[in-house]
């Protein structure tokens, strides 16, 4: 009797260890940090700025078009240079829609590449700086169900990517 | 008690902000230290990004150590304000390719995404580019880049705005205080 308690104490004892095995984990919350990386605020102005100067560019075709469309409609007969014109002035614009859009689409998609290569790079440099063997990352759809708020690093991970980003750290 | 505490703090405060004083003949040795810190670096995936500040001290000894006091005043004169630095850029993968096949921009264009921030609020384009060549026996690129800034500089920060490697604005931030620690020149 003395021995199998003795043998369940052990064996206690081995699964607490085990289930522990001293691994240091933290969790931060991916969308804060994302949002308040420096990195990614400044891509964002200029993301915007180019959006909007392609948006100008695309402003004009279409007031052409429309003062076009205009004058057309105020002629009691359109001719079919004019109709030919129009037509092509009507593609054109499309096309040019088209085509900035797919620019914007892509230079988001650029810009959001750099922005995740450097911040994963700056958290994995925490990690191994203050010896952490997991950071996981809650999004808010379910990847932690609960976890203690001792172990969130979201705010110290802002401070140190920033820290990391402007060269300071 | 409480007095000579303080006077020990105060001597340990101004002991430690003491900068270095070496002759010339020392100096290449001590500023290489990495106490300073002058070479900083970021690596992301199997890119690195390496600048190293060169003081204008180094630059003259470097090209003769042996160099008379007045012989270093002319040249730090002739230098002036100018702040050096060295850029590299090493890979992994094949970087000689990527660069022959863009050496107008890797050459020259690329000028155009260096810059440095000084006293983190006026911006100065380099002034000396060169991209110093290796003809692709070596893993990495190196630009040695200078600037010329007007104002006083307490602090800097150099820039590189990548393009090519997916990276992105990569900042290396030169404190005042770190500056303040560099070795000077006892002649």
């Amino acid at each position: 009797m003395k021995n199998i308690l003795v043998l369940s104490f052990l064996s206690l004892l081995m699964l607490t260890a085990c289930n522990n095995q001293g691994q240091k984990i933290g969790y931060i919350e991916v969308f804060k940090v994302y949002d308040e990386f420096e990195l990614k605020k400044i891509k964002e102005t200029e993301f915007k700025q180019v959006e909007n100067q392609r948006k100008l560019v695309l402003d004009s075709l279409r007031l052409n078009l429309q003062m076009l469309e205009n004058k057309l409609k105020l002629q009691s007969k359109v001719t079919k240079e004019q109709e030919a014109l129009f037509g092509n002035k009507y593609n054109q614009y499309q096309l040019k829609e088209r085509e900035l859009t797919e620019n914007n689409k892509a230079l988001a998609a650029k810009l959001e590449d750099e922005i995740f290569t450097q911040l994963n790079q700056y958290v994995k440099e925490y990690g191994d700086e203050n010896g952490y063997d997991f950071i996981l990352g809650g999004n808010g759809s379910g990847t932690i169900m609960q976890a203690k708020e001792s172990n969130d690093l979201t705010e110290e991970m802002i401070q140190y990517v920033n820290s990391r980003f402007n060269g300071k750290k | 008690m409480v007095k000579n505490s303080l006077t020990y703090l105060i001597l340990l405060i101004l002991i430690a902000s003491c900068q270095t004083k070496v002759d010339s003949l020392q100096y290449l040795g001590e500023i290489q230290k990495s106490d300073y810190d002058l070479t900083k670096s970021k690596e992301f995936n199997s890119n690195t990004f390496k600048v190293t500040y060169e003081p204008i001290e180094k630059r003259i000894l470097s090209r003769n150590a042996n160099i008379t006091e007045k012989e270093y005043h002319d040249l730090s004169k002739e230098l002036d304000n100018e702040l050096f630095f060295k850029f590299q850029i090493a890979s992994e993968n094949n970087l000689n390719q990527l660069i022959t096949g863009q050496i107008d921009y890797f050459s020259h264009f690329i000028k155009n995404r260096f810059a440095l921030i000084i006293n983190e609020k006026d911006t100065v384009q380099p002034e000396l580019f060169q991209l110093e060549h290796t003809y692709g026996l070596t893993p990495y690129i190196t630009y040695l880049i200078s600037f010329n800034p007007e104002s006083e500089v307490n602090s800097f920060s150099f820039y590189y705005d990548d393009e090519v490697f997916g990276v992105g604005l990569l900042k290396y931030h030169y404190s005042e205080s770190q500056l303040s620690k560099l070795p000077v020149i006892s002649w």
